[in-house]
Parts: structure tokens; sequence; C-alpha cells
């Protein structure tokens, strides 16, 4: 596994999508914490604005109770590394996990996989390397906790909703 | 009570029927199929012959049809392989199983009837069943296999009872109720119309041609429901073959029925229980449907003979190709879930054609001959048309988005989104056509049609098959494909000794206007494939093995462009295609493949398709391929407006392990996507160390049930760290929700990778569906 940096909270410099994101959101209203539950306009991407260019993206099941995400970010670039898709030093994780509905938190493992090829059905090998926590603090903020379980990193980051929380605010108010 | 009893007309009477039952069924069978076998000499079905009785149960159910107009009937089959006592032996190719259901389900597709398989086959290793010399070890085995509620299908490795020509043995009423095939044909593309019309029987259905059963019909047909097929709205046939009937369908014999005061006849040439033609032969393929009335008696026959397969004897199959937990064929009957090939099979289990995938037809007649279809990538196999002919020297789409395929002197319309048999649209029979090599499309859409052996260019109308007469003698001895120029004028190339040109003619009146390519320049001597790109026209040479390229507005000589030496292995190459990643593809005929060369250079890349190629769902291999075809593939059905309620995780059920999230941005019409995946190993030598994960993300405005978005590739960051990222534009990619659970999502890239992915939602749908207002709504 790529060794991995140490996490940063102060970053500014937000690149061009991160804005134009910011651009789009729509006026947050955030609903009353102590009516929030999980649910399923959730769903969608999540960043922190002063970690520009990667983030999270959610996929909720309420019915079933899972989690399931994709944490889009960086790692070290190999000397010889090639690309024609995108940039090398892309790295993405995975997430699964499970919630109750009286809770706002879930924990979930973080898993790496490797051995794909782009738009090929080539085996993809799954590791389990650590543990990601998501805590919904209402329907446009939360807080990420990871750590893998080789050392090398650990951390916390804020989250934000890159895009609308209206389909979390309104299934929060109907219920 | 003899054969000729049965076959004399009046067998079907109760009194005279008895007889047969009590003087042995197998002369009643083979009586009843002796004027099939006369006529056809191939691939007899033999079938128990109704009663009486039997005859009132089902009319008496058909009259009460009317209150269950509506209902959709589940049958669920039990696949059942016949091997030795000791387990050898047997059908084989068990992915031929899942293409004769899906051949049933096709045929049956305007009935109520939709066919499901219990996973799996069940193996009967009993060396008398695996011989099955007689009709009464048949329908012994039909009794001790008997299982209330399920239909069992037998599959038999070949022909049955001993008779070289019988190639299946149906008996409906319980318990001795089972149909076996004596075919190991089953499931290839050339025999379709064979699975339909033998279900039929399952269902009672005779042949409209029947006399064995119940007494030749009359064309006048005053006792429609008491002579030949029981069923009034198929009129009396002489049974269609090769002699009275074009391969459009087109009814030309002119026998006389066999009733005083009978006119000729004027049978219905495509209905699956008529006759066939020659295996192999396209003719074979224009039966596609049941009447009304045989649909009728169909529903008759189940209600009343084996209401237990629609009963709370039916075990429960659960269908769920794209894995949301519901029922597929469930939410195809409900219309949350398109039916794409329109025959209430699971869409998402099949590989359907996508846009982009390289087609492949070949030059033979073997059994499995048919359009396959690769991947643009990997070169992978991924599936077959359905629609089996020989000889397809050329596929082309057409401007109405059909395939069109050229099979000797027929012209094949296909359709590239259910990947079947439109129809046969043009038999040159009657214009005395030799070798259909090649098609073009003039101003108004119809077909230029290139005749090898007759050297001229035919005009067919694309609409109705109509020909429209000659449009250009061609000045060549044996032309083989032409194309259209970048002036807009046809040329032709010729591959005779002492006569390779490529030759302009007229794209207007057809008027020859000279050379272009002078007889052997450039060393041309045997030409086949041509095509222009860029400035150039490339030629491939059949003799030389290689590709030579001119200059495409003088015709000059430029350079020979795939050399022998550098060939890779091509041998007799045909058509060649300039792909989407600016590669060129070239059909090897001579070594059962297709090569790749440098779009630039010409130089040898890799054997894109080797030989052998096109196995896994027991459709055969390539074999002379000829024509090749990169599709373009248009959306069947409008699906779901974009909503929020598809946020969320979306994968291919073919490249697991990578896959996308969309966001969805209703109040600015915008949908925001990551794609998480890995790096491409075409041109790249990947590093088994390294995870090779890539990502990209897209946005884009988005209309209805459509995104149209731009990919950017994200550098320069840092693992969770504060870095400014850059963000470049490296492709295009366009989004279609089919339902709010299956996108088709393509794409290109800048570096040359294209492709099409069909992506089902990863969790089960929570709100799309409510958001949407059901699959059915849309926007404009």
């Amino acid at each position: 596994m790529s060794k991995r940096p140490e996490t940063c909270f102060t970053c500014t410099r937000p690149g061009r999508l991160i804005l134009l994101f910011w651009a789009l959101l729509a006026p947050l209203q955030v609903a009353n914490a102590e009516d929030f539950a999980i649910n399923a306009g959730l769903s969608g991407s999540w960043a922190n604005p002063a970690i520009p260019g990667q983030g999270l993206f959610v996929d909720i099941d309420p019915a079933n109770g899972v989690v399931f995400l994709a944490w889009f970010t960086y790692g070290e670039v190999a000397a010889q590394a090639e690309s024609i898709v995108a940039y090398p030093g892309n790295r993405w994780f995975i997430a699964l996990g499970a919630f109750d509905e009286s809770s706002t938190e879930v924990s979930m493992d973080l898993i790496e996989t490797a051995g794909g090829i782009f738009d090929n059905p080539a085996t993809v090998t799954e590791q389990t390397v650590g543990n990601l926590s998501l805590n919904f603090l209402n329907c446009s903020a939360a807080e990420m906790a990871f750590v893998f379980d080789d050392g090398a990193a650990q951390g916390e980051i804020e989250l934000s909703r890159l895009t609308s929380s209206e389909v979390c605010e309104t299934l929060i108010e109907a219920n | 009570m003899n054969s000729k009893a049965c076959q004399s007309g009046i067998a079907f009477r109760a009194v005279v029927c008895a007889g047969c039952y009590a003087f042995g069924l197998l002369l009643c069978y083979q009586s009843a199929v002796a004027s099939v076998t006369d006529k056809t000499a191939d691939d007899v079905c033999l079938m128990l012959p109704s009663n009486a009785a039997i005859e009132a149960r089902i009319s008496a159910a058909v009259g009460a049809l009317e209150a269950t107009q509506n209902e959709h009937y589940r049958i669920v089959l039990q696949y059942n392989v016949l091997r030795r006592s000791d387990g050898t032996g047997g059908f084989t190719d068990l992915a031929l199983i899942d293409e004769h259901l899906r051949d049933i389900n096709w045929g049956f597709r305007d009935t109520p009837f939709v066919f499901v398989r219990i996973p799996g086959v069940r193996y009967i290793d009993n060396d008398a069943y695996f011989a099955l010399d007689t009709v009464s070890e048949a329908e012994g085995m039909y009794t001790s296999f008997h299982t209330p509620g399920v239909a069992n299908i037998y599959m038999h490795p070949g022909t049955l009872f001993n008779n070289p020509n019988a190639r299946s043995y149906t008996s409906p009423p319980p318990p001795r109720r089972g149909h076996t095939y004596g075919d190991t044909r089953i499931g290839l593309p050339a025999n379709i119309a064979y699975s339909p019309h033998e279900l039929g029987h399952f269902f009672f259905l005779l042949h409209p041609y029947e006399s064995g059963f119940a007494g030749t019909e009359c064309v006048a047909r005053e006792r429609c429901d008491e002579t030949g097929d029981l069923v009034c709205d198929t009129p009396a046939s002489p049974a269609i073959f090769q002699q009275n009937t074009l391969r459009t369908g087109e009814y030309i014999g002119n026998a006389v029925g066999p009733c005083s005061g009978d006119g000729p006849y004027a049978p219905l040439t495509d209905l699956w229980m008529e006759a066939g033609w020659q295996y192999g032969d396209p003719g074979a393929l224009i039966r596609n449907r049941f009447t009304d009335g045989q649909i009728e008696r169909m529903r008759g026959t189940l209600l009343s003979l084996s209401p237990d397969l629609i009963g709370e004897d039916r075990p429960e199959v659960l269908v769920d190709c794209d894995f949301d937990g519901l029922d597929d064929i469930d939410e195809i009957l409900e219309g949350s879930e398109p039916d794409i090939n329109q025959d209430k099979v699971p869409d998402a289990c099949q590989k359907f054609l996508r846009s982009g995938d390289l087609l492949v037809s070949g030059m033979t007649n073997i059994d499995t001959n048919t359009p396959r279809f690769f991947d643009p990538q990997t070169g992978a196999f991924r599936g077959a048309l359905r629609t089996g002919a020989w000889y397809m020297h050329q596929l082309r789409t057409g401007p109405d988005g059909l395939i069109y395929a050229t099979s000797v002197s027929v012209i094949q319309q296909l359709d590239p989104v259910t990947g079947r048999l439109v129809k046969n649209l043009v038999d040159g029979g009657p214009q005395s056509a030799g070798t259909f090599t090649d098609i073009l499309f003039d101003a108004a859409g119809n077909l230029l049609v290139l005749d090898l052996s007759n050297k001229d260019i035919k005009r067919y109308s694309r609409e109705t098959g109509e020909f429209l007469g000659t449009f250009a003698q061609v000045p060549l001895s044996s032309p083989k494909y032409m194309e259209y120029g970048p002036d807009g004028h046809i040329y032709v190339v010729g591959n005779a000794v002492g006569d390779n040109r490529v030759v302009r003619l007229n794209a207007q009146t057809g008027a020859d206007m000279g050379d272009l390519v002078t007889s052997g320049s450039g060393g041309l001597t045997a030409g086949q494939g041509l095509v222009f790109h860029e400035g150039y026209l490339y030629v491939s040479d059949g003799a030389n093995a290689s590709v030579l390229r001119f200059d495409a507005m003088s015709g000059e000589f430029d350079r020979e462009f795939v050399s022998p030496a550098g060939n890779g292995g091509l041998a007799n190459p045909h058509s060649l295609r300039f792909g989407p990643d600016g590669r060129l593809y070239v059909a090897s005929r001579g070594s059962n493949s297709v090569k790749r060369y440098d779009g630039t250079s010409g130089a040898y890349i890799n054997e894109f398709i080797p030989a052998g190629s096109g196995g896994p769902q027991g459709t055969g291999t390539i074999d002379q391929p000829a024509g090749l075809l990169f599709a373009s593939v248009p959306f069947a059905t409008p699906g779901p407006d974009i909503n929020p309620g598809m946020n969320g995780a979306w994968t291919n059920l073919e490249t697991l392990g990578q896959g996308m999230f969309f966001d969805v941005v209703a109040s600015q019409k915008q949908l925001f996507m990551g794609w998480f995946s890995y790096e491409t190993d075409m041109g790249i030598e990947l590093d088994p160390d390294e995870n090779a994960h890539r990502w990209l993300v897209a946005i884009g405005p988005y209309s209805g049930d459509t995104a149209t978005l731009e990919l950017l590739a994200v550098d320069g960051g840092t693992f969770n760290g504060p870095e400014p990222v850059t963000e470049t534009a490296v492709g295009q990619a366009t989004l279609k929700f089919r339902t709010c659970t299956e996108a088709v999502f393509e794409y290109a890239l800048d570096a040359g990778l294209a492709g099409a992915l069909v992506l089902n939602r990863l969790l089960p749908d929570t709100l799309c569906n409510e958001l949407s207002g059901g699959v059915t709504q849309h926007h404009e």
C-alpha cells in the first residue's frame, strides 16, 4: 500500500470544481438536530472545502440500513508510473457499513482494491485496510474519522454536502 | 386401423382415434409427419395426437377465455439432460439452454406466456432414455419425471426413435407431459424458429399444413375448426418450403387446394408453426409469430390440460438479473423496468450490442454462423446476434439505425437494440441475383447492393424491399466492396487477375467515371476491402496479405501501409475499418481473426480478435470473417427523468470492482459524478505492484433521461492534503437512464479510449421511482 501523508485541516485554494459546486449550493436549511435521522437524501457528494479536489460519494439504503461510499483522494506516484486514463496519483477507497435507525453514525470497513483494469472485467481483489466512521450531524454536515490498520494515516475531517440537501430536508420534515 | 386411416383426415374423430391409441401411437405419429418429411426432408417434429375428449376440454377453456384476457402465464421449465447410465454423453453446451429460453420467450413475446427456468439442469443418466428408441420409452420417461407445476424439457443429443429426421417428441397432457429435443442445435442462431415452433406443440398447436391428425384443410375452409390445424385464422397451407416461397416470405407457389372448388393456397408464411426451409438458409428465419387463434388454443390447452403449470404447485423462481431484490419479470410486466427485447426476458441477463462494439460477420455456412460482437477495447467476445444465416459478407448501419447484412442473394435487416432479425428485406432471386457482397444507401435512403455475380449494383426500397431497378453496371470482372468517397461518389474495388482497380461511379446516375486506382497500381493484386480515411484510400489486398494506401483524390499510390512482412499473420484480408481509437482493424478471413494496426504508421499491433473467439455463449467461433462494423445502437425507449433519487453508486456487472457515483443538482439541472476505476492496459504495461487506481469526475447538464458530461482528470492533490489541484478536460460522455436502476454510460476519452457501459444501481432504489413518477413518465 502506498504511504499516506498526515492529514491536513488548514487547506485553502480550492480548485475550480469545488468552487463551482460551492456556487451551486442551495441555501442550507439545517433541520432540527433532534429530528434528524439517516435517510436516502444524504446520498451524494461530500467534501471539505479546505481539502480541494477530493471527497466522498455516499450511497444510503435506509431500508436495509446500509451505507456504501467511495473516497476519492490521492497517494504517492510511482517514479515510472504511466497514465492514459487519469492522474497516476489518484487513489480511492471504498467503505461499507451498517447503521440502525436510531443512530446518525455508521462505522465502516475501509477497503482498498487492486488488480483492476480500466473498463475491463479483470478480477479485482479487495483488502480491508482500516476503519472509517461517518457521523451525520444534519442534512448538510458530517464528521468523518478514519484510521488505517498499518498506522500510515489517521484523522478526522469535517464534511459538507457538496450539492443540495433539499431531498434530505424534505424527508426529515415528512417524518 | 392403420397409418393410412390416421392420415385420411378422420383420425381426429373420437371413435377412429381411439383405435389409433389402441393400435399404437407411433403409427399415427409417423403418418402425421409423413407429409412434412416428404416436402422438406428435414427436421420432423412428432407429437401425441389429440382426441375428441381433449379437444372438447380445450374448446371449453377457449370459450371461457374472456374473463382471463389480461393474465400472464409464467411457465416454469425444468431442463433435463439425458446421458448414458455411466454419466457420459449428452447435451454438453449448457450455455445454449439460456439461448433456447430467450428464443422461446422471443417467440412468445406477443402471447401471455412467459418462460423461466429452474436454475441448473437435471441429469438423467439412463441408457434406455439416452437411446430413446420408442415413443413408449419417451412417455415412460415423461411419466416417471412428471412434476406438477413444472414443464419438463428433455435435451437429447441426437435424433429420436431411430428416425434420422425426428428431432422432437411432444406430449402435452399430464402425467405423461414432456417435450424432448433430439437436436444438438438447440439455441444456435440459425435454429431460432425451431424453439418456439416446438413449444407451440407443447400447447397442442398443429402445423397449418397438417393433415395427419384431423384431415386436410380445404382452401375454402368451411370446416377450419375441424380440419388441418383446428385453428381458423391460419389459412390452409401446402407447407412452406424453398420451392414455393421467397426468402422474404412472399408465397410464390401455385398449388391448388385439395377440395372440390378449391383455388390456389394463400398461406401465412411467417407463422412459427409453418414448415422450415433448409437449415442455415436465411429463408429458415421467415417464421416469426403466432396468430390470435393459435394463442387462444395454447391458452385453452394450458387452462384445460395443465392448469398446474400456473397453480400453487408451480415453484417460485426468482429472476433477478439486476440484483435489486425484485423479480425482473414482474418488473417488466408492471412496467417498472423496460423490456428492451420485448420478450419478457430480464434484459440485464443478456449481453446486448453496445455502441462501439465491433461486429464481425463470417463467410461460412456452419451452424453457428452469425454476426458476433466484441468489446472495442479488449476484443473480448461479448455476444452474438440472434440471426443465423450463411455467407454474410458485409454489415452496414442504415439511416434508420438498423443493421443490414448480406447473405448470398438476401439482405437481412437486423435490430441492434434487440439483436434479432427484423426480416429478410430483399430476396434477389427474381432478379437472378448471385452473390451480394456490399451495401450502401442512396440519398433517398434506398439500398444500393453490389452483386458480385452480375457485376452490377441493384437498388431496392429500404421500406419494402421492392426492386427499384439496376442502379449501375460495374466495369469490373469481380467487384468485391464499395464505399462512398470524400467527393460523394461511389468507389468499387475489383479483385480479378488483371482487373485490380478501384473504379468511380456517379452517385446520382451510376455512370462510370473512370478509374481512381488503375489496375495493379502499387502492386495491387486482389483488391478486397476499401475504406477512406483522412485523405487516403486504403485497400486490402487478398493475394499479398497487405493494405495499400492511395491518395483519396488523385488515386496515386502512396505506400504499402501494411506490408506482407509486417502484417502479423494477415491472410486474405477483407473488410477494413478505422476504429474510434484511430487504429485500423482488418478482417483476416484466411486466419479467422481480426488484426489491428497503428492508424498512422500501419505497424502491426496485435491480433485484436484471435482465431477461436466467440465461444462462451455456445454460439461457435468466428469463421472466415469478412464484414466489420463498429456498432451504433439507438436507445429503444425513453427512461425516467433524471432526479436526485438516482444519487448513489452504480456499477457495470461485467466490470465489478469499479463503478460510478452520481449526484444530481436538480435546481441547476446538472449532474456531477465520480468514476472510480483503474489504468488501462491498452498501450501500457501495468505494474503489478501498483493498484493502478484512477478516477475521473464529470459534470454537465441534463435534460429528461440524459446527461451530457465533460470528463475531468484531477491532478496535483495529495492524500487529505491542502495542495491545489488542476482539472483537465479529458473527454466526453453521455449518461442515459433506462430506468431507476439501469443506465447506459457512453464515453470517449481524448486519449482514444471509448466504450459504453450498462450500469446498474448497486443498492436498491429508494427514491427515484417516487420522484420520477414511475418509469413511463418522461419530460417531453
